[in-house]
């Protein structure tokens, strides 16, 4: 059996007295592509907080490619939901995707050859070739998503984790973006924080149902009652139409 | 603007001339790390650090004068408070769970009430005015090479961390995820901001300096489309305000910091006020598209 590139082993955590998630344990393989859903503040991004070190847990282990979460960063691109920022910062689409580069170069103004082929590699990937002088500033919110899309690529990560990664994207980006990522499939695992169960179909084979605790299920076996379940009895499913799909 | 211009080519008097070159030197250190400071959002941390200078101003001119150590300097107590209130701030927000607008509030006030407090206590008279508003004009020679070397400093350690900096003043969670040591490059830039506020204090006082720090670099922040547009500009417009208030106070007989910053100020609300209308009349110009 291959080493497990996630492991939670027991995880409790709470950011105050109150338990946030409880006994956490799952395991992802490599190349495995999983979605976590569940309710607002059921602790999903808590998870992906956990899993890049950002945040340490209350008891209970965590291992990222065998080693603790902040040791196995080089090897995780992250996609924030957003990003606190000055709204005036002057700053290019290029700018931003290099900083993905940074662990390899930090000293002085120079660019290295191969951080700008990877940088331009990871925004043709997100379909925004062309724009790498645009200020980041004038872009629309899809946009600018696509731009942190693009710079987590251009970590060239074994694992991506990506919070709500269509929150800001319209259907044909979106099929885009799935398009991506199936493409990326191969070289990594990914990891993806989302509501839109139409999106997590198409792209992954498992899901991760966070509310408190998780529960780990196949996408094909993801029934009604599961998610309902995760989200509570309020919640009302509505089928949609195949033909209501991107083509 | 003729007496202003023979009084600075006059060679017997090295006063205008030295606040002159002392403004343009300072300018760059004020255009490099005005422009992270207002990129950071980190204004009113400055201007905490700002006022907490005066509590350490007025423990050195005691200590000199009262218990009498002579080799005491009130620009030393100046430095050691402003690196002090840099680091408690940046380790603060860092780590501890306080509100940090709450800390920012209660170090410029108390700085500001320390100071006063032990100024009144000093033997003899301390006018607290020439720190809180600072007079270009009497800059001297040494004075001159001090700023230099800061400028110098400042524009390494600007040249040196551009990229590190520019990523922890954008986005300080990726550049912490990317392996950069943010928090401590954090803590840094809090340091060059104390250690910039100290020198050029000097220039325009306390109160006045956080004007000259951050009004070039928010006006250069709306027309630089990278970081360090914004700081050339920011150098450039920073030398335009003292240069421009500096002939302008020695003309009209005032003084010459309020004059500075009231430049810098008019010209930054007509930046804004020509932005939106410019982006106004753009919106109204653009052709109506047909639904």
């Amino acid at each position: 059996m291959p080493q497990a590139i996630v492991e939670f082993d027991s995880v409790n955590f709470g950011y105050t007295t109150s338990p946030i998630l409880e006994e956490v344990n799952f395991a992802l393989e490599p190349q495995e592509a999983v979605c976590i859903v569940g309710p607002n503040g059921s602790g999903k991004t808590t998870l992906l907080k956990l899993m890049l070190g950002l945040i340490t847990p209350s008891s209970g282990s965590i291992q990222i490619f065998g080693k603790a979460p902040i040791e196995a960063r080089k090897h995780i691109g992250y996609v924030p939901q957003h990003i606190l920022y000055d709204p005036l910062f002057p700053i290019t689409v290029l700018e931003v995707v290099l900083m993905a580069r940074l662990g390899k170069s930090y000293f002085g103004w120079r660019r290295r050859a191969e951080d700008l082929a990877a940088a331009e590699r990871a925004l043709d990937d997100v379909g925004l070739q062309g724009l790498e002088e645009q200020s980041f500033q004038t872009l629309s919110g899809g946009q600018k998503q696509r731009v942190l899309i693009a710079r987590a690529l251009a970590c060239e990560p074994e694992l991506l984790l990506l919070d709500e990664p269509t929150a800001n994207l319209d259907l044909a980006v979106e099929f885009q973006l799935v398009e991506t990522l199936m493409r990326h499939r191969k070289n990594m695992t990914l990891v993806m924080v989302s509501h839109d169960l139409d999106f997590v179909s198409k792209v992954v084979e498992k899901v991760l149902c966070v509310n408190r605790r998780v529960a780990v299920h196949r996408t094909g076996t993801l029934s009604e009652k599961v998610i309902q379940e995760t989200y509570g009895p309020g919640l009302r499913i509505i089928r949609h139409d195949e033909h209501c799909h991107h083509d | 603007m003729i007496d202003f211009l023979h009084t600075l080519l006059n060679p017997d008097l090295p006063f205008l001339r030295n606040a002159l070159i002392a403004g343009l030197l300072a300018s760059i250190a004020f255009g490099m790390v005005g422009t992270y400071v207002v990129t950071r959002r980190i204004t009113y941390i400055a201007g905490a650090i700002a006022h907490c200078i005066l509590g350490g101003i007025g423990i050195a001119l005691y200590i000199k004068y009262k218990v009498g150590l002579e080799w005491v300097n009130p620009m030393g107590g100046a430095l050691c408070a402003a690196i002090f209130a840099a680091l408690l701030l940046g380790l603060v927000s860092q780590y501890a769970h306080e509100r940090e607008d709450t800390l920012i509030g209660a170090l410029w006030t108390v700085g500001m009430a320390v100071g006063l407090l032990f100024i009144a206590q000093t033997p003899g008279y301390v006018d607290p005015m020439s720190y809180l508003f600072g007079n270009i004009l009497l800059i001297g020679t040494q004075d001159l090479w001090l700023i230099a070397g800061l400028d110098i400093l400042i524009a390494g350690l600007c040249i040196a961390l551009y990229k590190p900096l520019l990523a922890i003043c954008f986005d300080e969670t990726f550049a912490l995820l990317r392996g950069l040591p943010a928090r401590g490059l954090y803590l840094l830039l809090l340091v060059m901001t104390a250690i910039t506020i100290v020198l050029l204090v000097r220039l325009v006082g306390i109160i006045l300096v956080i004007a000259l720090l951050t009004l070039p670099a928010a006006i250069a922040g709306h027309m630089a489309k990278k970081l360090w547009q914004m700081m050339a500009l920011a150098i450039l417009l920073c030398m335009g305000f003292i240069t421009g208030g500096l002939s302008l106070s020695y003309e009209l007989n005032l003084p010459s910091g309020p004059t500075m910053v009231l430049l810098a100020g008019a010209i930054y609300l007509l930046v804004i006020a020509g932005g939106r209308y410019i982006k106004k009349a753009k919106s109204f110009s653009r052709p109506q598209k047909r639904a």
